[in-house]
């Protein structure tokens, strides 16, 4: 016994692991009871009309599948008269048009032998250039019918550039444009002009079906508002729903039918349309993949991460050689929606053949897979006749739709609810007091429980979607939600201290559900292939381990070797660009300099990508600096000008027109002494965020000043809630860019004029200082925010100030907002003249021009032609075209921003801020100013510091630093001025901008 | 025959200079030579683009009269954080290493590779462990524990408070001290003879503590002075925890700017790479003073 006394310790441990194993698969259940009909919560709004959801309950009985249809042309149509188009310029309509934009209406009667509901078809022809489909809103008999005909809309077809196609077997084969590596490069798409006739969809595309409308039996009034410019629409028609028979129908109706022998296959790749141009093509480096190399990139799948949105749709054309029955299989992958399906809807030649097609279910797969469409019991076969059919497959989310709008009622109930409670409980939480909650809201537990039985009833549903026992891992979030509503039920009167479970914070009811909002209406999903069929045994989907671990190893090797500097540098016609961006802005770059660029002036460009600016000091030290540098930070010119390595960029022939595009307050950072040594390529500016439904809400206008601003202080700090301005960031570094607007908009200034001491210990610095400081110390901003997003989309802090990383954010990452959600100016201060003083910083992106290049005029024409007007417009648009409308690129030059694809509201907005423009001036010493002004500001709020003396102890340090640079570079001798700095304002700005005309 | 001993003396040579010579040209190229262009930096002025410039002493007169923030904020705080880190993390390593040394075999095995763990994960154990475990955020881990217990009533600033940045950064790199030191003095403490400590207890020690005093520590002076050293030169050295934490350089009115931090700042942020090899000399020295002064107490006399 006691030999094995040594063992004791590792065994017991052992057995303790094995105990805890076993107790945990006997104790915890993994079953639920599966929900298989599910209507889904909706919350009806009595302000606004029903829901689609109700309309259709309603007029259930009257869906008629053989009434007809009826057509109204545009003759018909009560519109200002301005807005037609005569047939001739109706790019090839047979007959006369009109032309809508943003707000144009057409009224029209239309007269039904019989109610009933009936689908709706446009024939229209866009004209415009924007990325988003247009959308119409629509009236019968002067009101919507239900909320959602507030925003339908209908596909626009975008085709891929290529350079080339080849007639192949069964579809027609892509050449898609080479990058001087032989890569295949991304092509861009176009809109395919041309007049289409389309069903009439809702905006979100939460319906996969046209909606129907009813229409009474007699004369009906129908009204359309455009909601979208350079809509051209023809015929409007309203016609019966088709029946779509079930797949046992459509089976009957071809049974003896011949049987295909063969296997054909169609490359994803040669898609022939698609209906956003965000869907792009993948480069999938399995080795199964066809095309497929392991040097170089060959596109051959489409990208599953782009084909995600509801109503995304991708259409191939095949050539079919026989009449005959085929089978379907495709070789996918989704591994976005854990253990959950991702909906398709295929349409053959437009049309769906049976039932089952409306939604087929593509399940979880992490490898690719393939799937031969069926019902689990057989495979369905497809009646092809010879020619030519077009295969479309959209992105649905009909299955999901009840669990969506569960979570978008529940998510709004509960905004309700949390401001409910904060009226009356002033909104601080204060964990010493007690609340009787339910003597105010006497029903919120029985709320709270409601909702998470339809939770618990939605996440049963959703597992009943996915074909295995496993519990879906993506739907747990309900889960989660479930059981913080479920304790907060359970002890009602503790709810006000614990609203961060309800509906503030990253573990609370409204994150759990809005993320999974957002993950469920993204089926993200990949095809490589697909093959018609019938016997055929399909090729494996997945490499097997031996080829694909040897693909591995030579993609490995391959990726050492050197895939730049394509031209030699030493050719005096060559200049080298480093480009501090990501590598989607340089290919794009490279393609258009070698398009455009180098045959028409004969200058080649290598291109190379710099992933840290801090390289060019190193490259400076060895002597290896390129030509121009790309996308360095605001500061960097001027750190390399006055250290001698950059050239003054007025001297060239060119300067002053390029200079003239920007809002003159940009420049600033980038002049030293007599010379500009930058030039902006990307600019960032600062507005107003706020949520339109909490300030309509409680009745708080947006406000314009800084007065305003603390008059809806008291307001909202009733509710708990706040104004957020960048000073209150969880940052203590408080840069120039969050504290230089309060010195501009109180005519402070930052330095003296000879710049050799810093005067914000004048009056009008004072000022500036003291609103700065007293926006935190007596009116109680919030002072440690680390993210302002987060915050907005909680609520809790419904407006404030941020940039345009914010807007992206918001615009891309926010659905539980979407729509609630507005921009506004950058407060200002009113001044005696009226006008109000809105200057806020715009920092910016820069590109700088080296002392040590032998090819400087060359190196100037470059920076002309990329700087230029049309050059920046089109890399915004290709950028947007090619990967996405998230790929925003808000350029500096103004006129190429006018052009940018985004709400022209919104935009509208942008550029009048940039009116106001400013930016701090580059003095030596300065950057120790920033700090100081940063530690006062700490001092003053955080340690209640007097601010007369926290601004003259940062006077006092500031100058002594900016003396010492100045004696560093030269500006002092000994003690003693030799020569006045010039410090550049938006006053004295002008002078920069001209170019140089005299000898240098 | 002395042709013989001079062909002797060259093999010898050779064997010698193959030995040493690849440890000898590294350590000559990558330390000699940089203390020494350090050196040469240190009294010019150099503001990393153009050609350095000679100014005699003038970096190192600045640096005792005129840099304020040395001075106030950087030398106070770098020997605060010494003298608690140093000794501190030399005496909680000695202390676990001798706990170690009691334990059976595997399970000290076990425990050693846990306990210097931190001390090779520090970058990634930042982002993830710390950064989360302090974070300003309502929600972080933290703060949401004093929230709820409700100790305190507002989110703390861990990291971007000047009052708390300074404890903060002690406790982590107290936990990240058990390095190569703390292997040395395990093994150190291991190495001692089991015989010796018998003789003792024969002799009349009577517990495990006078044991230490008499019989542990003098036996392993060796592994003292090298743990003492390393300790040293790893606190002078730990000055990156202050910016990674704060996640800027200054950190917050300069309550985590150490001795290192001082010197990236005037050389990558300032572009004054002369001074900043002239602070970096003076940390040399300092280095160099606390070690000898290490050496004279622990190194064993013979």
């Amino acid at each position: 016994m006691g030999k094995y006394k040594k063992y004791l310790i590792p065994l017991s441990v052992i057995l303790v692991v094995l105990i805890f194993f076993l107790a945990r698969s006997l104790l915890v259940s993994n079953k639920i009871e599966e929900l298989k009909d599910y209507e889904g919560y909706i919350k009806t709004n009595n302000l606004l009309e029903m829901s689609y959801k109700d309309y259709l309950e309603t007029y259930q009985s009257e869906i008629n599948y053989g009434n007809g249809s009826i057509s109204i042309t545009p003759d018909d149509y009560n519109i200002d008269e301005s807005l037609r188009i005569n047939q001739n310029e109706s790019n090839g309509y047979d007959m006369g048009v009109v032309r809508l934009n943003r707000g144009n209406e057409i009224t029209f009667t239309i007269n039904t032998a019989e109610s009933g509901m009936y689908e709706l078809y446009l024939d229209y022809f866009y004209i415009g250039n924007e990325l988003l489909p247009p959308k119409i809103g629509l009236l019968i008999n002067d009101e919507y019918p239900f909320y959602e005909s507030r925003q339908l809309s209908f596909p626009v077809t975008w085709a891929p550039e290529v350079t080339d196609t080849k007639q192949g077997t069964y579809q027609v084969i892509h050449h898609y444009q080479l990058d001087r590596y032989n890569n295949e490069v991304q092509p861009k798409s176009s809109i395919v002009r041309a007049w289409q006739t389309s069903a009439i969809y809702d905006g979100s595309y939460f319906y996969g079906t046209p909606l129907l409308f009813y229409l009474e039996e007699g004369e009906n009034v129908v009204k359309i508002i455009s909601r979208s410019n350079d809509l051209l629409i023809g015929r409007v028609t309203f016609g019966s729903p088709k029946e779509i028979p079930d797949y046992k129908n459509y089976k009957a109706t071809y049974a003896g039918k011949e049987r295909y022998k063969g296997l054909i296959t169609i490359e994803a790749e040669y898609y022939t349309y698609k209906s956003d141009p965000s869907i792009k093509l993948y480069s999938d480096t399995n080795p199964s993949s066809t095309n497929y190399h392991s040097r170089i990139k060959k596109l051959n799948a489409i990208d599953a991460y782009t084909w995600n949105e509801a109503g995304r749709s991708v259409t191939w054309e095949i050539d079919v050689p026989k009449d005959g029955l085929y089978k379907l299989g495709f070789k996918y992958i989704q591994y976005q929606m854990i253990d959950l399906p991702a909906y398709r809807k295929i349409e053959i030649d437009g049309e769906v053949p049976f039932a089952e097609l409306l939604a087929y279910p593509f399940q979880y797969s992490t490898k690719w897979k393939n799937e031969v469409l069926g019902n689990g019991y057989e495979d369905y076969y497809f009646y092809l006749t010879e020619g030519k059919h077009e295969i479309r497959l959209t992105s649905v989310i009909d299955p999901y739709r009840p669990i969506v709008e569960t979570l978008k009622s529940i998510m709004t109930e509960i905004t309700d609810l949390s401001l409910d409670i904060k009226k009356l409980t002033g909104g601080k939480t204060d964990a010493y007091r007690d609340w009787k909650i339910t003597e105010y809201i006497p029903d919120i537990a029985d709320r709270l429980l409601s909702w998470a039985d339809e939770l618990d009833k939605a996440y049963r549903y959703g597992n009943s979607l996915n074909n295995t026992d496993k519990l879906a891992g993506e739907l747990i979030n309900l889960r989660y939600a479930e059981e913080n509503l479920r304790e907060l039920a359970d002890d009602p009167d503790k709810i006000p201290n614990k609203l961060t479970a309800l509906s503030e914070g990253s573990t609370s009811v409204s994150q759990y559900l809005g993320d999974l909002t957002l993950r469920l209406t993204k089926q993200t999903m990949g095809i490589e292939k697909f093959y018609l069929f019938t016997d055929s045994k399909l090729p494996k989907a997945d490499a097997n381990i031996f080829k694909k671990l040897s693909e591995n190893i030579k993609q490995f090797f391959y990726s050492f070797k050197n895939q730049y500097s394509h031209y030699d540098s030493k050719d005096p016609d060559t200049i080298e660009v480093w480009v501090n961006r990501s590598r989607a802005n340089i290919d794009l770059l490279q393609k258009m300099i070698d398009e455009e660029f180098t045959p028409k002036t004969g200058i080649k460009v290598n291109l190379s990508l710099m992933p840290n600016a801090d390289k060019l000091i190193l490259a400076n030290a060895a002597g290896i600096q390129p030509d121009v540098a790309l996308g360095v930070g605001n500061n960097t010119p001027y750190e390399f000008a006055i250290r001698n390595a950059v050239v003054d960029l007025r001297q060239f022939a060119g300067y002053e027109e390029l200079v003239a595009n920007y809002p003159p307050g940009v420049l600033i950072p980038y002049i030293y002494a007599d010379g500009v040594y930058g030039l902006p390529e990307t600019i960032d500016f600062y507005l107003t965020f706020y949520r339109t439904d909490i300030l309509d809400k409680l009745d708080i206008p947006v406000p314009d000043t800084w007065d305003e601003v603390t008059e809806i202080l008291p307001e909202l700090q009733q509710y708990g809630m706040n104004y957020y301005i960048p000073l209150g960031s969880s940052s203590s570094y408080k840069g120039f860019s969050i504290t230089l607007p309060f010195y501009y908009q109180n005519n402070a200034k930052l330095y003296a004029d000879d710049g050799m001491s810093t005067v914000i210990d004048s009056a009008e610095g004072y000022r500036a200082m003291k609103m700065m400081t007293d926006l935190f110390t007596i009116y109680d901003l919030p002072k440690q925010i680390p993210s302002f997003y987060n915050h907005i989309r909680y609520g809790t802090l419904p407006i404030g100030i941020s940039s345009s990383s914010a807007y992206l954010q918001l615009l891309i990452a926010a659905p539980e907002i979407q729509g609630n959600w507005d921009i506004a100016l950058y407060p200002g201060l009113a001044s005696e003249d009226g006008e109000v003083k809105r200057y806020s910083s715009v920092s910016s992106s820069a590109l700088m021009m080296f002392k040590s290049s032998t090819k400087q005029e060359k190196a100037f024409e470059f920076i002309k032609w990329w700087l230029s007007t049309d050059t920046q417009s089109r890399f915004a648009q290709d950028l947007q075209t090619m990967y996405g409308k998230e790929y925003m690129w808000f350029s500096a030059n103004l006129k190429a921003l006018e052009s940018l694809s985004i709400d022209e509201e919104h935009k509208q907005i942008m550029l009048e801020q940039l009116e106001w423009a400013i930016e701090t001036p580059n003095v030596p010493g300065g950057y120790y100013l920033e700090r100081e002004i940063s530690n006062a500001w700490n001092a003053i709020v955080f340690n209640d510091k007097n601010i007369r003396t926290a601004i003259d102890e940062a006077v006092l340090s500031s100058n002594r630093e900016i003396k010492r640079k100045m004696t560093e570079f030269e500006y002092i001798v000994n003690g003693v001025k030799v020569k006045d700095f010039l410090v550049p304002t938006l006053e004295n700005i002008d002078y920069w901008l001209k170019e140089r005309r005299d000898d240098k | 025959m002395k042709q013989k001993l001079s062909k002797l003396h060259a093999s010898k040579l050779t064997t010698v200079l193959v030995f040493c010579g690849p440890y000898f040209f590294l350590f000559f190229t990558f330390i000699v030579l940089a203390v020494f262009a350090a050196v040469v930096l240190s009294f010019t002025d150099f503001n990393s683009i153009e050609f350095p410039r000679f100014v005699g002493l003038k970096n190192y007169v600045d640096l005792i009269t005129q840099d304020e923030v040395f001075m106030q904020k950087v030398l106070p705080n770098t020997i605060k954080f010494a003298l608690i880190v140093g000794p501190g993390g030399y005496f909680l390593s000695f202390f676990l290493a001798w706990m170690l040394a009691q334990l059976p075999h595997k399970l000290r095995t076990v425990l050693a590779v846990i306990l210097y763990s931190p001390s090779m994960t520090m970058g990634v154990a930042m982002s993830v462990v710390w950064k989360a475990l302090f974070s300003g955020d309502p929600n972080g881990y933290l703060n949401h524990f004093l929230l709820k217990v409700g100790a305190i009533s507002e989110p703390i600033q861990w990291l971007q408070s000047p009052e708390h940045l300074m404890t903060i950064m002690i406790i982590v790199t107290l936990w990240s001290s058990m390095g190569v030191g703390f292997l040395a003095m395990l093994s150190g403490i291991l190495n001692v003879d089991q015989e010796i400590y018998e003789a003792a207890y024969i002799d009349g020690i009577r517990n495990k503590f006078q044991e230490i005093f008499y019989i542990t520590i003098p036996l392993m002076k060796p592994q003292m002075l090298f743990g003492a050293v390393m300790a040293v030169v790893n606190t002078f050295q730990a000055g990156g925890i202050g910016v990674a934490l704060s996640g800027s350089n200054p950190t917050p009115q300069y309550a985590g700017q150490l001795i290192v931090n001082h010197i990236e700042d005037f050389g990558f942020i300032r572009f004054e790479m002369g001074y900043a090899a002239t602070v970096s000399v003076v940390l040399l020295l300092m280095i160099n003073f606390i070690s000898k002064s290490a050496a004279k107490i622990l190194g064993s006399r013979d």
